[in-house]
């Protein structure tokens, strides 16, 4: 089978997955009480309760005091009913959200796709738009940690099965068993309070643009640059500086950005800022992939071409790195695929932890319930957007799968 | 730490060549009726039995976890037999109870106004609003806003909550004592203003809104007298008497955390971690909950996967293709994301449904998402393992004596597919809690998750609290940092996740004569 066959293939495999969990939460979403789907049709300002509150709606004003639903004395309840479109019968309802689903119109709950209704929450935005504005720097930090990922559990899984039994093998054991068993919270949170006695302010990793400083510390624009500083996060309320076209964003990735406008150090900045957070969410999956990469490891270097190497005289080392090591990447790669989802999952804390500018803060932000009732148009919409990433990086480690190891894509 | 393969002596038992497993007999063999059998024909499950305890005592690491688990069970098992005085259930805000106004406010609103008689500010709503959320720290400034707009003002703001008693009248930080007159078992809460800027004299009503621990919002009442030029509140400023016991304010307890290097007081006072139940008395009905909700979790789950993926396994051909495709499914949705969506729309819409809004009911929903989230990492596991365990001689040999499949299934199939399940059961039953934790770290304060006690929450609430105070807390001014609020539910946390991974580890081990090497 020609490569491009299979990745066709496997493309294919997607469709039955992505309608499944659309399909998921357009049950979620129909178990909503129909006050709370208005809500979110409608979007909100930064301070969202109150804005909800006194224009639209007073709690409890569009629920149905009534049991039957049919018959409801609530003339608001029925408005929303028909502007929702939750008269229609449910699989017309369905056949409606998988098209805002596949057209991208995340924060559109009811069947009312006017423009006017195709806002979302956080500030009368799409959730889309939302979502594409702070999913590059998920995708930053993302790639940093896999990086670190990969540069630490390969090399230290092939020493640790190389040194069986002893203290490197049991050293890689007890941080593989620490990180199953650290909650990311728990680790990011130690971190900080290391951060705090060390340095003595913790400031420097909660200011969530890199151009920003901490309460009351300068800006870096103020030692390097002449960038205009934005609006900086303060308070739980939702950001709302973003793009408002005082600097132009090429690509939305801080680091690239800071180095189109030769900003070096500020590059260099949002780096260092992410090199933390990306270790605390590498953490988890190291633990994870040291113990395969180890195992199989193991297992490769008892099979027979091993043998046949090392009594051909071939170095230890050649044997290690090229015969056994290049057959246990396979493993490698699989749970690396495998785990995805977990690591993925791990976002929300981290970054809201970090106060990092992505989409996992965003989602985090959006289910708090001190600032206002759940944004369930973000939630839903980061849900789907996470689904994306998590199927789409399993294509990839497939399709890498398929190149390493000839016998998948040809039996 | 690990046997090595040549101190290994094997037991008398089975060769150990038998892939994967030796066949368990289809005959119940209690271990009762194959003792008194005596030595004559060992029944092949107690030697199994016998030949894991082998392995496994081998395992310092496992034992290691074996041990730490024993004890975790003996504490909940104390936990449960030991009624703990202050142990309740919060209760529910009834709906006549809230008040629909202040629930926008979430805690965050504190209303300033003066006195009729006051010489102090106009007449008129003064809002104070904290730039941290929810009630989990003290925050240090504060801005006055006068009739909309923010007064060019500093307000130094401090909350402390005590206990007083008429015998040992609390002075300090908010400048005086209690009236004598005051019943020993009322609640106080102290309040501290440093005032920029302010003009002083009068008297000031504090209106302070919040949602307490059951979720009813409270108002308190406070009366507060500021002699003219003085820069400390008089000692009349005391609050009046809180309308429940269960609401203390969930602020950091100051006044315990000066007391000492290791302020174990502080452990078991009152408002420790801050909510309706103090650190010690938390983690240790904690044990309880902690294990009783992992187990159910993952035993449900497991129980579902177990059937759908023998199902899948077994039948094979189109039943195989659509459960394993709705198993892909509810796979590809990040975990944590998962649970976080549905615990969202469950709370959202329990408030609607009045016979479901209880405490109860919401423990039972949210364990029920939890397994919904669950089961398809055992049916794939089982139906890998049924794949396997399907073209076995022994299956093979049951079909053609004319066993039902229903029959094979039950007593051929599903016993010889156990093993991995038992092993990723015990890596799951350590990481519920930490994932109950991470929820309630990212605020799901709806949910009564937060308020009862079990360890992933209360070391969630700890972190909390630190981070915020950590961000408040000027090391320079000599603030302790509290940090036994994480210390000992992070330790408890993290000794119960680890000690399940290293038993789990050796189960492993000693189950698997393949990677016993």
């Amino acid at each position: 089978m020609q490569m491009w066959v299979y990745i066709v293939r496997r493309a294919f495999l997607l469709v039955p997955i992505i309608i499944g969990v659309m399909t998921i939460t357009f049950a979620l979403t129909s178990s909503l009480p129909v006050e709370q789907r208005f809500i979110d049709a409608h979007g909100t300002p930064p301070l969202r309760a109150s804005w909800i509150y006194n224009q639209y709606l007073e709690p409890g004003q569009g629920s149905c005091p009534a049991t039957s639903t049919t018959n409801c004395p609530n003339p608001l309840y029925n408005k929303l009913l028909n502007q929702l479109g939750l008269n229609k019968p449910i699989p017309l309802q369905w056949a409606i959200y998988m098209e805002h689903s596949l057209t991208f119109q995340w924060g559109v709950v009811g069947n009312d796709s006017t423009a006017a209704n195709d806002i979302s929450i956080i500030k009368g935005q799409p959730v889309t738009s939302v979502l594409s504005w702070f999913l590059p720097y998920t995708i930053e930090l993302a790639l940093l940690s896999l990086a670190i990922i990969l540069l630490i559990a390969i090399p230290f899984g092939n020493l640790a099965a190389v040194n069986r039994n002893r203290p490197i093998d049991q050293g890689a054991r007890v941080i593989s068993f620490s990180g199953y068993a650290l909650a990311p919270f728990l680790l990011s949170s130690l971190v900080l309070i290391a951060m705090v006695i060390l340095i003595g302010s913790a400031t420097h990793y909660h200011s969530v643009t890199p151009w920003c400083g901490g309460p009351g510390e300068p800006t870096f624009f103020e030692f390097y640059g002449s960038w205009p500083q934005l609006g900086c996060f303060t308070g739980s309320v939702y950001p709302t500086w973003l793009y408002d076209g005082i600097v132009s964003h090429p690509t939305g990735f801080p680091t690239v950005d800071a180095v189109i406008h030769h900003q070096y150090w500020l590059a260099i900045d949002s780096l260092i800022r992410m090199i933390l957070p990306a270790l605390v969410i590498a953490f988890g999956s190291i633990a994870v992939l040291l113990r395969f990469v180890r195992n199989s490891m193991l297992e490769v270097m008892n099979l027979d071409f091993v043998r046949t190497a090392r009594a051909e005289g071939v170095p230890e080392r050649t044997v290690i790195k090229r015969h056994a090591g290049r057959n246990s990447l396979n493993v490698t790669i699989t749970v690396l695929g495998l785990t995805f989802a977990f690591f993925i999952g791990g976002f929300p804390v981290i970054e809201d932890v970090f106060h990092l500018n992505g989409v996992g803060l965003m989602l985090a932000l959006a289910v708090q319930t001190s600032t206002g009732p759940i944004d369930f148009g973000l939630v839903f919409g980061s849900t789907l957007l996470f689904t994306y990433i998590v199927v789409i990086a399993n294509i990839i480690v497939d399709v890498l799968y398929a190149y390493l190891d000839p016998r998948v894509r040809l039996g | 730490m690990e046997a090595s393969p040549e101190s290994v002596t094997p037991p008398p038992a089975p060769a150990e060549t038998v892939p994967p497993e030796p066949a368990p007999s289809p005959t119940p063999g209690t271990p009762a009726r194959a003792a008194r059998r005596g030595r004559r024909r060992p029944s092949p499950r107690i030697e199994q039995y016998r030949r894991t305890w082998y392995f496994l005592r081998r395992n310092t690491l496992a034992l290691i976890g074996l041990g730490i688990i024993l004890c975790l069970v003996a504490v909940a098992l104390y936990a449960l037999t030991t009624p703990i005085p202050w142990y309740q259930m919060p209760q529910e805000c009834a709906s006549n109870q809230s008040n629909p106004t202040n629930t926008s406010s979430a805690g965050n609103t504190l209303s300033v106004s003066s006195s009729p008689a006051g010489t102090g500010l106009p007449n008129g709503t003064y809002g104070w609003i904290a730039y941290s959320q929810g009630y989990s720290s003290t925050p240090p400034f504060g801005s006055v806003i006068v009739s909309g707009k923010a007064v060019g003002v500093t307000v130094k703001f401090q909350a402390l909550p005590v206990t007083v008693s008429p015998s040992a009248p609390v002075t300090g930080a908010f400048g005086g004592s209690h009236p004598a007159s005051a019943s020993p078992a009322t609640k106080y809460y102290a309040v501290t203003f440093t005032e920029i800027g302010l003009p002083r004299g009068g008297e000031w009503y504090i209106l302070m809104n919040y949602t307490s621990p059951n979720l009813c919002p409270a108002t308190l009442p406070i009366v507060c007298t500021y002699p003219q030029g003085s820069a400390a509140p008089g000692p009349n400023c005391y609050q009046t008497p809180i309308n429940y016991a269960s609401v203390i304010p969930p602020t950091f307890n100051l006044a315990t955390l000066k007391g000492g290097p290791l302020p174990l007081g502080a452990l078991t006072q009152e408002g420790s971690l801050g909510y309706f139940y103090n650190l010690y008395n938390g983690l240790l009905r904690g044990s309880d909950w902690s294990l009783m909700i992992s187990v159910a979790i993952v035993g449900s789950g497991a129980l579902i996967g177990l059937l759908v993926g023998a199902v899948a396994g077994f039948y094979g051909g189109l039943v195989d293709e659509a459960l394993m495709r709705l198993v892909d499914i509810f796979l590809s949705i990040p975990q944590l994301l998962f649970v976080l969506v549905m615990v969202a729309a469950i709370s959202v819409t329990v408030t609607r449904i009045p016979p479901l809004n209880s405490f109860t009911t919401k423990i039972f929903l949210l364990i029920i998402a939890f397994i919904i989230v669950w089961w398809p990492f055992y049916s794939r596991i089982v139906r890998g393992q049924v794949l396997v365990v399907r073209e076995q001689k022994y299956v093979e040999a049951a079909r053609a004596s004319g066993a039902s499949s229903g029959r094979i299934v039950r007593r051929h199939i599903i016993p010889n597919s156990l093993f991995p399940v038992f092993i990723q059961m015990s890596l799951d039953v350590g990481t519920v809690p930490l994932l109950l934790g991470a929820l309630v770290f990212l605020g799901f304060s709806i949910f009564p998750s937060l308020y009862f006690p079990e360890w992933g929450s209360i070391s969630a609430l700890g972190v909390t609290q630190l981070s915020s105070f950590l961000l408040t807390c000027q090391l320079a001014s000599g603030c302790v940092i509290p940090w036994w609020q994480i210390a000992f539910p992070g330790l408890a946390l993290f000794l119960f996740a680890i000690s399940v991974n290293f038993l789990s580890d050796g189960l492993r081990d000693a189950l698997d004569p393949r990677l016993r090497r």
